[in-house]
């Protein structure tokens, strides 16, 4: 028979409608919670921040991002030698770092500034040098697991383009810090007619000229270790395993006498010890702007000598010999034109007042400058 | 039919849509929505900045001269030394300075062993409103005689600089 | 209270679920927002600006000559203490060609230890 009792009492309908009413409401309210909410949004700051100290603070590492790890085929070494910048494979390179050393931070290096800010877009597997943006830097500089997008940008006093790396920055959210940075750059050696005609200057009639510049490399990193700087004298340090070594020797052409002859040969250029023939790549002769090809070459005025960095102590062959002698050979094989049969004439000459020292006087050495500059990561 | 058994549907269904509510209401109240300044990373990048000024005012252009902060604090060159930091501290790579302002003092040692202040460069300050300021501080050994202190002999002093963001 | 229906219970219970679930996800999202600020204030309270500025000022002293030593290495202690709310303490000991220098700072949070050999 029918009846009419149901399944659901009243009661139960009426509990249960509440209940999914109320249920309803607080699900339509949860969304509200979760709207300020992005993983990787709030550490933007913290990360850029992170990256400002890893790069104005640290001298960087080489070796291998993932210790272990294979390398491109064909260049694997057992071993990895020497500071970063100076390692021709990336992937000898483990972390970025722009500071002279860990002493000196806020001071950075030219050499790991210019080296670092070698970049491209794409990838091309061959080209062991530059850095690919992003993914290099991500491993070496960034950090994390998130891939963020960054922009690293660094403003020197007295150069006019701003070097700048990454993407360009957008007008959201992103993460900010900027650091006040003094770029340490290298010191040259101004050999000028006032201090050749102070001390180099051979009042002989010899045919054949030899000026050597001496390196005392114990006294280039000893002596500068003086108060008030034991610990960062590396921001006022030479150092020729490391930086940049640069001679000009001008005027050469008001040098001759009595004759009025107006240039000379130069024959040959040598590093010692090792005795090792520099071989033409470093020097430039009578303003050119590109080294001159071969040696023996005629001078007029000019000889500058660009060693880059380390090279100037990797060429002699002596990896830590303390003493380095560079040797400039001046033949004088132009006959003069005014007096017959006259070869000989005075010249630059070190032999009778000793060899030019490249050391901390500031007389004969311009030392390192210090620029200031303006470093800003940004990290989206 | 009616019968006097009782049943509970209403009322559990009551209590039940009574707890939801009360724990979305509490849970959405106590999620607090931080502004930045809470966050004190305006601060942090605000002290990052100042410490890197002092620290580049403090070091000296070669092997064998002082430090210009040196010589600011002994010649008590306050308007160089807002020139100076100026400069570095409101630098962008982007055209245009930033706005921040500062004020200085050193802090030295007396003949009595307590320690005194003498202002470096003034600067007034809102005391209301506004971000908030950060104090960074730097170490600098200098030859001078303070006012009221014993004798011209090499000291240690604190140069102090206070920064905000207008 | 025996003719009572107590079949509803699973009401209640659902709702608990849901409440406690909500709270558990309030947790989650209350620790997320502050991560930002905490790290900015591991950043601010760690004195890497005061240990690198006071260990330069005690290596520089120690080359120093009396009577100025005593001096500077007073206005080191008392100025570190007063203004920076730290105690340090040092001192020197020279071996051969090399000098030993210990350092000892305390900032009642951050405790700093080094002994710097000269270069």
């Amino acid at each position: 028979m029918s009846d009419n009792c149901g399944n659901l009492s009243v009661d139960f309908l009426a509990g249960f409608t509440i209940f999914i009413i109320a249920f309803i409401w607080v699900a339509t309210m949860i969304p509200g919670l979760l709207i300020g909410l992005q993983a990787h949004n709030i550490d933007y700051d913290a990360v850029a921040y992170r990256t400002g100290v890893i790069l104005v603070e640290d001298p960087g590492a080489a070796g291998k991002v993932i210790p272990g790890a294979p390398c491109y085929s064909g260049s694997d070494v057992s071993t990895v030698s020497g500071p970063w910048e100076s390692q021709s494979d990336k992937c000898h390179i483990a972390r970025f770092g722009l500071a002279v050393s860990k002493d000196t931070p806020g001071i950075l290096d030219e050499n790991k500034v210019n080296r670092f800010f070698c970049w491209t877009v794409s990838a091309d597997p061959n080209d062991r040098e530059k850095f690919s943006y992003p993914i290099d830097y991500q491993e070496r500089a960034i950090f994390g697991d998130y891939p963020y997008r960054f922009n690293i940008s660094l403003e020197v006093a007295g150069e006019e383009r701003v070097r700048s790396i990454g993407d360009v920055i957008p007008d959201g959210n992103y993460g900010y810090i900027r650091r006040d940075v003094q770029i340490k750059g290298s010191s040259n050696a101004t050999i000028n007619k006032t201090i050749i005609q102070t001390k180099y200057w051979s009042k002989e009639n010899v045919t054949t000229d030899v000026f050597t510049i001496h390196l005392n490399c114990t006294k280039l990193l000893g002596d500068i270790r003086h108060s008030p700087h034991q610990v960062d004298y590396r921001g006022y340090q030479i150092d020729p395993g490391l930086d940049n070594i640069i001679i000009n020797i001008t005027d050469l052409n008001t040098l001759h006498y009595p004759t009025s002859k107006t240039t000379t040969n130069l024959s040959s250029i040598t590093i010692n010890p090792g005795n090792m023939p520099l071989g033409a790549q470093y020097t430039y002769i009578d303003g050119n702007a590109t080294p001159v090809g071969t040696l023996p070459s005629n001078v007029m005025s000019n000889i500058s000598l660009v060693f880059p960095a380390g090279r100037v102590i990797s060429d002699s062959m002596e990896v830590a010999n303390p003493q380095l002698y560079i040797t400039l050979t001046f033949k004088n094989t132009n006959p003069d034109p005014t007096i017959n049969g006259t070869y000989g004439d005075w010249f630059l000459n070190s032999s009778m007042s000793g060899p030019f020292e490249y050391d901390y006087n500031m007389a004969n050495v311009t030392q390192p400058q210090l620029q200031n500059g303006v470093l800003e990561v940004a990290v989206w | 039919m009616v019968n006097t058994e009782g049943q509970l549907y209403t009322i559990e269904g009551f209590a039940a849509a009574l707890i939801m509510l009360m724990t979305a209401y509490l849970v959405v109240n106590a999620t607090s929505i931080y502004t930045p300044g809470d966050t004190h990373i305006s601060d942090m990048q605000l002290e990052v900045l100042g410490s890197d000024a002092l620290a580049m005012i403090n070091t000296a252009p070669n092997g064998t001269s002082e430090s210009p902060l040196q010589t600011i604090v002994e010649t008590n060159d306050g308007a160089m030394f807002g020139q100076i930091f100026n400069n570095i501290v409101n630098n962008r790579t982007n055209p245009g300075q930033d706005h921040i302002q500062f004020m200085a003092n050193v802090s030295y040692v007396k003949s009595d062993n307590t320690v005194s202040s003498t202002t470096l460069l003034n600067k007034t300050r809102s005391l209301s409103g506004g971000e908030h300021a950060v104090r960074v501080s730097e170490w600098v050994i200098v030859e001078k005689k303070f006012p009221d202190s014993d004798s011209l002999r090499k000291r240690a002093v604190l140069v102090e600089v206070l920064l905000w963001r207008d | 209270m025996a003719g009572l229906n107590e079949d509803a219970q699973w009401i209640v219970l659902m709702g608990f679920l849901v409440s406690f679930s909500l709270f558990f996800l309030a947790m989650v999202l209350n620790q997320s927002v502050v991560v930002g600020q905490t790290t900015a204030e591991a950043v601010s309270e760690f004195p890497k600006d005061d240990i690198r500025g006071v260990r330069g000022v005690i290596i520089q002293s120690v080359y120093m000559d009396n009577p100025d030593r005593m001096g500077v290495q007073n206005d080191i202690r008392t100025l570190s203490l007063i203004r920076q709310n730290s105690v340090v303490s040092f001192s020197n000991t020279t071996n051969g060609a090399y000098t030993y220098i210990e350092i000892h700072y305390n900032n009642g949070v951050t405790a700093y230890n080094e002994t710097w050999r000269s270069p």
